[in-house]
């Protein structure tokens, strides 16, 4: 059983229809927590009508309303800083991350507890697991461990293993690629741009990744890990295999993986999660193949439980058979296609156009404003905030540039996102529907 | 301790799914006690752990709040 290729060989392998019994029974225990526990779900429910007594199955998963980051914001402008969606009182948390907002400088909070983190890294394990990598394995973790959730789970998933798990946190993309080395990391963890930007460091540093110990990379925070193309180049340049994975801070952890066989596709954690897939105009249903919009619903995170989560993100849903690794998970075809809305993806880190707005239009001297992504040395995304300055600030406007890169950087997760001043008049002005994103990114991190 | 005696699937448990339903039964038991500080910190981790195990094999409806 310990060679199994699956994490979880009794419900990776399950029936379909028992494993839709599984979904119906936990779909009925988490509406039942949402309802005793959150003031937030309890009023959703009541507002659509239904009690939790109703929820007997999957059948029933339609008469539930859906759950909009906008709502769960609100509440937490409402009654800040948590708002009233928390399932269990405060004193059960232990832990505290946050994801940037839509709409301004406030983030969405999140907070978990003891066993929330126990399933979060749980949820990691069946993706690491599935993708072959084992407790003999060396880790690599580039990321910085803030209150960005990113690879938190992962690592705590990775020790659950019994890896031998390397942090890198404070370091420069030289001392990763060094720690790499000397360290004999057999999988790297990174969103797919930051492969390729250790890849390019490696090789300025006369270190040969292609023939060196690095066997497997889990990329995750942009959906360029399902692209082909960019997988390739990511897989030609470290001489390993890449698999995607995909997850969100709304509940903490991946839901979707790739497995050893590569099929094209994540497999849904079907045990764990429900995964709908939307018409985003309608809310309805639509069928395997169609492309639409996913919509969570996450049984394992006790303190805020996710119910039909919106998520904006755009799938197509294809039948487990799609694959031949044994799972009777279904897949998302090519991993996340898209977004419905407008948020980019930056580096991993999720940038709302509107948030940008709110903090720049706080600063009277700028006039008008861009936000201009592009690539640099064909792997990195680029953000910055292009300014034309009001005229009558001039002598403000060094000030000014440094306050609002400060903002913005704290806004949004501490992405440094430079404030360049643009000639007057250069920047496009819009009478109807602004379009203040220009986006010319090779590979960019929201679409393709 | 009634345990029971099938999974949530209906499924008859198998003598090392009793024995891992009766370990976290028994942590959870512990739990009741006045343990020391280091005791009850200790506990609720590895009842956490365990719980997780149960939920993953489908052994249990219950979710604890450690």
């Amino acid at each position: 059983m310990a060679e199994s290729p699956y994490w979880n060989p009794k419900t990776e392998t399950l029936a379909r229809e028992d494993l839709r019994r599984l979904q119906g029974l936990r779909l009925a225990e988490v509406v039942a927590r949402a309802w005793q526990g959150s003031p937030f779900h309890r009023r959703l429910f009541e507002q659509a009508g239904v009690k939790p007594e109703q929820v007997r199955g999957l059948d029933d998963l339609e008469r539930l309303p859906f759950t909009t980051r906008e709502a769960w914001m609100e509440c937490q402008r409402r009654t800040p800083p948590f708002g009233d969606m928390l399932a269990l009182p405060l004193e059960h948390a232990v832990r505290y991350h946050t994801t940037s907002g839509t709409t301004g400088r406030t983030p969405l909070r999140v907070l978990d507890g003891r066993v929330d983190w126990k399933w979060i890294a749980e949820c990691w394990c069946y993706g690491f697991h599935g993708f072959g990598i084992r407790a003999h394995d060396r880790v690599f973790f580039a990321f910085s461990y803030g209150t960005f959730i990113g690879f938190w789970g992962a690592h705590y998933g990775c020790e659950k293993m019994g890896c031998l798990v390397l942090p890198s946190g404070n370091m420069t993309t030289e001392g990763r690629v060094a720690l790499i080395d000397d360290m004999q990391a057999t999988v790297v963890c990174a969103t797919p741009t930051y492969a390729l930007r250790l890849a390019q460091e490696a090789r300025e540093r006369g270190v040969d990744l292609v023939n060196g110990s690095v066997k497997r990379l889990i990329l995750s925070g942009e959906p360029a890990g399902s692209i082909p193309a960019t997988k390739r180049l990511i897989e030609g340049q470290w001489g390993a295999k890449a698999a995607d994975t995909a997850g969100m801070t709304e509940i903490g952890t991946i839901m979707m993986f790739e497995c050893e066989q590569q099929p094209g596709g994540t497999h849904i954690i079907e045990d764990q999660v429900i995964e709908e897939v939307i018409d985003p105009d309608s809310g309805r249903s639509v069928g395997y193949g169609e492309q639409g919009e996913r919509v969570v619903t996450s049984f394992g995170r006790g303190m805020i439980p996710l119910v039909r989560y919106r998520t904006r993100d755009l799938v197509v849903k294809v039948p487990h058979t799609r694959c031949t690794c044994g799972r009777t998970f279904d897949l998302y075809d090519g991993g996340i296609l898209g977004r419905v809305d407008d948020m980019l993806l930056v580096r991993g880190t999720n940038v709302y156009p509107r948030a940008v707005e709110a903090i720049v239009r706080e600063h009277a001297a700028v006039d008008e404003f861009q936000i201009h992504l592009t690539t640099v040395d064909g792997i990195r995304d680029e953000i910055a905030v292009r300014c034309e300055v009001r005229p009558g600030h001039e002598a403000q406007w060094p000030k000014v540039r440094e306050r609002l890169a400060a903002d913005l950087a704290a806004a949004i997760e501490g992405l440094s996102i430079p404030v360049v001043e643009a000639a007057r008049g250069s920047l496009p002005r819009f009478e109807l529907k602004a379009k203040r994103v220009k986006d010319e990114r090779v590979v960019k991190g929201a679409g393709r | 301790m009634n345990l029971p005696a099938k999974d949530l699937l209906g499924r008859p448990l198998s003598l090392t799914e009793q024995r891992l339903l009766a370990a976290y039964e028994g942590l959870k038991g512990l739990l009741r006690e006045d343990l020391s500080p280091c005791a009850a910190a200790n506990v609720k981790e590895a009842a956490a752990a365990l719980w997780q195990v149960i939920n993953d094999l489908a052994l249990l409806s219950d979710r604890p709040e450690l």
